[in-house]
């Protein structure tokens, strides 16, 4: 028996029996922050005639992900949403189109990746690292939708799962089958100027506010393992597919906002 | 006795000013506005009210009135005078670059004088003068009763600066402030057509 047999029989024997997990999360690389608006695409965003359109990032500060039965704790600046708002009916301001920060097929959603706490084998933090440790990484699959009239927001995204045995194909959702995270503002909390931490930057921050999305569903495994092999022991491990009833995704993010005739 | 005492304050205090005046050379306690009894209208093409956070800027605003007829175009002592504003309009507004709806209610005011050195004038809300309405967001804002100023009168214009306190109710939720009372600051040049002369 090769050594990656032995470790993918251990890894889906593990997998299956990892249950729930609760720990910290470390993320990957630099935390994403704010550092200025050239994340914006003002011409694309702001109307000279109406002088509307907005300039919007969102950095996720905390939060915590419950899909199924994994646990997972988003660290401080994993997930960036940047971009901008236009309203190019002024007539129905309530129609906006969110515009990226770049046509870079990330859909303005910046992600590093999170290890899963317990890794495959869902026993404790030395799981983070070594051949049973997973590594998950939001992809959004289409345009989120960013409400700058209520903070709220609409995520379409899938969750790559990355371990050498699971391959670099391994999904929770896909662009045709998502997990659609419709996050609620709770509560904004006091705003300040933006000038306050980062000094010269028009606009304005709300540095704690808290969202939350409640019974999303969430689509088995794809792409786990050779041909899908292991698609069953992620959905297993992960308590997929999951209907929606318990799932939630808790996050305090900065919601940093500027009008776009503040940045010509 | 209280009366002498107060006779003997209001002496010191006529000295003092007496004194203020003759030093400061060029210090009045009077305001006549010319012309009199005549419509004015008051636009803006950029007002802004301010608090951390937020920005709301309108581009579009006006307002009618009447200067004083006389002898009301005259105020022979400190204290200015009135000038009326009504059917306040601000339209082409926003809050932090999206779509807002402003309605302006009460007579606003504003109280310009030549007490000092330079013209200057006030702008005066009132209760509840503007309402503040963020589309889909539930939340409103409501301008309470607030005296901006006094800030730098130039005719036409009176010119804020980040200036004074405008006081706000907030219903919160939404992209509006927390719930309950706010100050915030304003923004904005207001211009008379036609440019009323503020004289001692």
């Amino acid at each position: 028996m090769t050594r990656s047999v032995m470790l993918g029989a251990a890894t889906a024997l593990a997998l299956v029996g990892g249950g729930v997990a609760d720990a910290a999360a470390p993320v990957s690389g630099a935390k994403y922050d704010f550092k200025n608006w050239d994340t914006c695409q003002l011409d694309k965003v702001y109307d000279p005639v109406t002088d509307l359109g907005t300039c919007m990032t969102v950095v996720v500060r905390d939060g915590t992900m419950r899909v199924g039965s994994l646990n997972v704790q988003i660290a401080d600046g994993s997930l960036m949403i940047a971009g901008g708002v236009s309203q190019p009916d002024p007539t129905h301001p309530t129609n906006q189109v969110f515009v990226p920060a770049a046509n870079d097929g990330k859909f303005g959603v910046y992600s590093k990746s999170i290890s899963v706490p317990g890794g495959a084998l869902g026993t404790g933090s030395s799981e983070d690292f070594g051949p049973t440790a997973i590594q998950a990484t939001v992809e959004a699959v289409a345009l989120p939708s960013v409400q700058p009239y209520t903070l709220g927001v609409e995520l379409p995204v899938r969750l790559k799962l990355t371990n050498p045995l699971l391959g670099n194909n391994c999904y929770i959702g896909s662009a045709s089958n998502p997990i659609r995270l419709s996050l609620a503002l709770q509560d904004a909390g006091a705003a300040q100027w933006i000038s306050d931490t980062v000094p010269g930057v028009p606009g304005g921050v709300w540095p704690q506010a808290t969202h939350k999305a409640t019974n999303f569903a969430v689509p088995g495994a794809t792409g786990c393992g050779l041909f899908g092999s292991l698609n069953w022991a992620v959905n297993q491990r992960a308590g997929l597919p999951s209907g929606g009833a318990g799932n939630s995704l808790s996050t305090t993010s900065s919601v940093y906002n500027a009008a776009g005739w503040e940045l010509l | 006795m209280a009366t002498k005492v107060l006779n003997r304050g209001s002496a010191v205090l006529a000295v003092a000013a007496v004194a203020t005046l003759t030093a400061a050379g060029m210090a009045y306690a009077s305001t006549t506005i010319t012309p009199a009894n005549t419509p004015v209208t008051a636009t803006s093409s950029d007002l802004r009210i301010v608090t951390p956070g937020y920005t709301m800027r309108c581009t579009n605003v006006s307002g009618t009135g009447t200067t004083p007829a006389a002898p009301g175009n005259v105020n022979p002592s400190t204290g200015g005078i009135d000038i009326n504003i009504s059917s306040v309009s601000l339209s082409s507004c926003q809050l932090n670059g999206q779509a807002a709806n402003v309605v302006a209610s009460g007579t606003w005011k504003l109280k310009v004088d030549h007490d000092g050195a330079s013209p200057q004038g006030s702008l005066i809300i009132p209760a509840s003068g503007a309402v503040v309405t963020v589309p889909s967001s539930g939340c409103s804002i409501t301008v309470g009763a607030s005296t901006i100023g006094p800030l730098p009168y130039a005719k036409p214009s009176v010119t804020a600066s980040n200036s004074g306190t405008v006081n706000f109710n907030s219903t919160g939720g939404g992209v509006c402030p927390p719930a309950g009372p706010g100050t915030a600051a304003l923004t904005g040049k207001l211009t008379f057509s036609p440019g009323v002369d503020v004289t001692p």
